[in-house]
């Protein structure tokens, strides 16, 4: 097993079930089932139940007015992403089997959790009362939405009519909603790159590219406590009595005066390179048949 | 309260990265470039403004661990050096490019920011930019507040209300440690909120928090100003939600100021474009290509040919988005004042590394905001947190929604494909902190060393920066290991203890390499609140079973019958089963 597949099992000492809100719409599930609870279970079956015997997660909506739906899922799974689809409503599972017949034989069951939710609260606080009007009104402009966009458009939005109260249930809006409801903050650093990505990679370009600069060594070698300039600048005398100075080399024509001062100050030595560069332009061109090519296709 | 109110707020954050088994470490980079490109021009500009005799009613959260980091002998040390090397590159690179203008001019703009930090990080601040902060505070009136511990992210740890308690208790007493003082305000991890965390916080002393917008827009009841009017929960924690106008002015990938084409491209920097020879002193230790922060290119457009970046137009654009920021908000001010009936708070939280980091010129921007707030805006004013909370009246009650700043707005970033592997171990290992630390609630010895170290191993693994680096995919390896150490450390102790075998030379070295907080004592997981009272467990164990119901449509029925903003708030608990980890 690699140490990142040993990093991800986690093994834990009792059976158990967790559920996790992840959004509006989705619960997060993760369960340890251990082998002698699977063995107590599966002994409970009658014996023409047990073919065609399928795992499943039962998951229960607790709220008021919620029921239950079932998920085949496969023996060996731990994990469930399960897809609720009701934001702000309170969910419960299990996990277990169940026969051909129907019969269904949990094997752990989860804490509950709840689901974030998603449009205005129902709840008015009289002491701090606003109409729907307001406050669909307040929500447009309070800015970070569509230019233009009216409180009729937000409440539309959020599928909510003037009258109706709504006890919560599968909201059309989905996923587009996030885009209103998150401004996309970076979080922290890291997510920096994502939002603003660099310019494509080489590798990834479209065109075929080539970009090309030069550099220009001066180097040399001199009594260790000379004072060494390269065009009046001083550069450092390494012990041994080399020195080196780097440079970009655009076009044009660059004099190099590189002048040594003996240690006590009487004697000068001077040379001074003269260094041109300049760049041929060339149409960017496609590349003739490669010789080897032509002459294998000669042969045929 | 006839004026609108401006609170911008800085949250400064890095994980935990400390490596004192290497000689240098590359994540160690990040504090370095965020003390040089954030913190260091921070601190000089609000140092500035105060000289200037302006108020810096600005707000900057401090996470516990940045602040372990800048106070840290080690990394202080590790900085100084890094800075010299800068230095020596830079001064290399005015040579290099004598005959290429205008890259000759950018050069020497790097080479004197790199001797200015040295300067001013050695000789002005000594080394202890804790301190520089803690002045700004005590003569400037800059509000300091923190976060949790590690930055865990609460609502997806709160299986555990004492892991939840840990990451907020640990966080203020190393705030206090730092400091000297205790701050009134929290910082939620990504603004992460779940219904019910609110009596924790408060159980902890935390006056205030900040949620995004949809967390006071979605809660329960419906909030009479929007976003733009603080709240208060329940338990008393008074609630901040996000302004999402200005907020997107500045992140958005699209409109958002930092992508102009004459700002400063990010990306090209000469780490990947020169030639390695020349780089190898300054990369990583295997040589690979990294940043330097030396970039002499601007954004220039969607395009790959990027143009020399210069300093004067960016400069300038940087001053005509300060302008422009402030009077989009003293505009929006006045709208919401007349559609609210009162002058609305602004709430404006970014992470303090985007300025001078990602957006170079962010620092500039920042500083020109603040003067003309001051100067121009006529229907705005900026404050603090706290400023709004001591002089405003009464607040709404309210229970906010679960939510986050995260992209999608809820947990998706730290819960998802990538990295919701992490949260059964975390889970476990909680449950396990937990489990021991009432089995020996007097421990001493070398069992109290190991239970204080297995408190600190938890903290460094439930650090929400590992998540959302793996999710990112930049440095996840990094990420993993982190996890992979700090994970087997803790089982390695838990082991040792439950078998009563403690090799003390093996504690010393989990000691020293995960130093963090030494301060922490493991009692915090004993899942009692800091002050006794059956009043605090029983709002303790209603808050948990209220997390489980939906009261909603009790109240849409009977809105009536609730007199009083207290009742319409808390209504009564539907029976559940068991609660989450009580």
């Amino acid at each position: 097993m690699t140490e990142r597949a040993k990093l991800e099992q986690a093994p834990s000492a009792v059976d158990e079930m967790v559920l996790m809100a992840k959004d509006p719409w989705w619960v997060y599930a993760y369960w340890t089932i251990h082998a002698e609870t699977e063995r107590d279970v599966r002994r409970q079956l009658k014996p023409e139940e047990i073919e065609g015997v399928q795992s499943l997660l039962r998951v229960f909506d607790i709220s008021d007015g919620g029921g239950s739906f079932d998920i085949p899922i496969s023996s060996m799974a731990t994990t469930w992403y399960i897809h609720a689809n009701a934001p702000g409503r309170t969910f419960m599972a299990e996990v277990g089997i169940k026969t051909r017949s129907g019969r269904f034989i949990p094997m752990a069951r989860s804490n509950a959790v709840s689901t974030p939710r998603i449009g205005p609260s129902d709840a008015v606080d009289p002491r701090w009362a606003l109409s729907e009007e307001e406050y669909w009104e307040i929500y447009a402009v309070s800015g970070g939405l569509p230019a233009g966009t009216t409180a009729e458009d937000v409440r539309r939005f959020f599928g909510k009519q003037a009258t109706s109260a709504g006890a919560g249930g599968p909201w059309a809006a989905g996923v587009s909603s996030a885009e209103w409801l998150s401004s996309g903050a970076v979080s922290s650093f890291g997510l920096f790159s994502a939002l603003w990505p660099p310019a494509q990679a080489p590798e990834q370009r479209d065109q075929f590219w080539l970009r090309v600069d030069t550099e220009l060594i001066v180097y040399g070698a001199t009594d260790p406590k000379a004072k060494v300039t390269i065009q009046g600048q001083p550069v450092q005398v390494a012990k041994d009595g080399t020195f080196s100075a780097r440079f970009a080399l655009p076009d044009g024509t660059q004099t190099i005066p590189v002048e040594a001062v003996s240690p006590n100050g009487r004697h000068v030595r001077r040379i001074i390179p003269i260094v041109s560069r300049k760049t041929a332009h060339e149409q960017p061109r496609e590349a003739r048949r490669h010789p080897a090519e032509a002459a294998a296709g000669a042969t045929r | 309260m006839h004026r609108g109110e401006l609170v911008l707020i800085l949250h400064a954050h890095l994980p935990y990265i400390r490596h004192p088994e290497h000689a240098e470490f590359l994540e160690e980079r990040w504090l370095f470039e965020a003390i040089t490109e954030t913190y260091l021009p921070i601190l000089q500009r609000l140092q500035r403004l105060a000289d200037d005799g302006l108020a810096l009613h600005l707000t900057v959260s401090l996470s516990p661990t940045l602040l372990a980091m800048l106070a840290d002998p080690l990394l202080q040390e590790r900085y100084v050096r890094h800075l010299e090397r800068q230095i020596e590159l830079a001064e290399k690179e005015t040579v290099r490019t004598k005959w290429l203008p205008p890259f000759d001019r950018l050069a020497r703009m790097y080479a004197g920011r790199a001797r200015e930090a040295h300067r001013v990080y050695t000789g002005v601040y000594r080394r202890d930019l804790i301190a520089a902060f803690r002045s700004l505070h005590l003569q400037g009136g800059l509000e300091l507040m923190t976060t949790c511990a590690t930055h865990g992210y609460l609502p997806l740890l709160d299986r555990h209300p004492a892991a939840v308690r840990a990451q907020i208790r640990v966080g203020l007493q190393a705030f206090e440690e730092f400091m000297g003082f205790r701050p009134r305000g929290l910082w939620l991890p990504e603004c992460g909120y779940a219904p019910g965390l609110d009596a924790i916080l408060r159980e902890e002393g935390v006056g205030y928090v900040i949620v995004d917008a949809h967390g006071v827009l979605f809660g329960e009841p419906r909030p009479r100003f929007g976003v733009h009017a603080p709240v208060r929960t329940p338990s008393g924690v008074i609630v901040f939600g996000r302004d999402l106008a200005s907020s997107k002015q500045v992140w958005s990938s699209i409109e958002g100021y930092p992508g102009h084409p004459d700002y400063r491209e990010f990306h090209r920097d000469i780490g990947y474009d020169l030639d390695t020879d020349y780089l190898r002193p300054y990369l990583g230790g295997d040589g690979s290509r990294t940043a330097t922060g030396i970039k002499y290119y601007r954004i220039t457009g969607a395009t790959d040919q990027k143009e020399p970046y210069d300093p004067d137009r960016a400069r300038a654009q940087a001053a005509a988005h300060a302008r422009n920021f402030v009077r989009e908000r003293d505009a929006h001010a006045l709208r919401l004042k007349e559609v609210l009936g009162r002058g609305p708070v602004i709430v404006s939280p970014y992470d303090a590394e985007l300025f001078g980091h990602w957006w170079f010129e962010g620092t500039d921007w920042l500083e020109l905001v603040i003067r003309d707030v001051q100067r121009e805006a006529r229907d705005l004013r900026m404050t603090t947190p706290a400023r709004v909370i001591d002089g405003a009246g009464e607040f709404q009650m309210q229970q906010p929604a679960m939510s986050s700043w995260g992209v999608r707005g809820y947990h998706d970033m730290w819960l998802n494909g990538s990295n919701d592997w992490i949260w059964p171990r975390l889970h476990r290992m909680a449950e396990r902190m937990v489990r021991l630390t009432s089995a020996m609630p007097d421990a001493h010895g070398p069992s109290l060393r190991v239970l204080n170290q297995m408190a600190r191993e938890l903290l460094l693994a439930q650090a929400s920066d590992w998540g959302f680096i793996i999710k990112t995919q930049s440095h996840a390896s990094y990420a993993y290991g982190r996890l992979q150490d700090h994970m087997e450390r803790f089982d390695v102790l838990a082991d040792a203890l439950e078998a009563q075998e403690i090799d003390e030379s093996r504690l010393a070295r989990f000691e020293s390499q995960d130093n963090l907080f030494p301060f922490v004592d493991y009692r915090v997981y004993a899942n009692l609140p800091p002050e006794p009272g059956g009043g605090f467990q029983a709002a303790l164990a209603s808050e948990g079973r209220r997390r489980a119901s939906t009261p909603s449509a009790r109240l849409a029925s009977a809105p009536a019958a609730n007199a009083g903003s207290e009742q319409a708030a808390r209504p009564p608990a539907s029976a559940t089963p068991a609660g989450p980890g009580s």
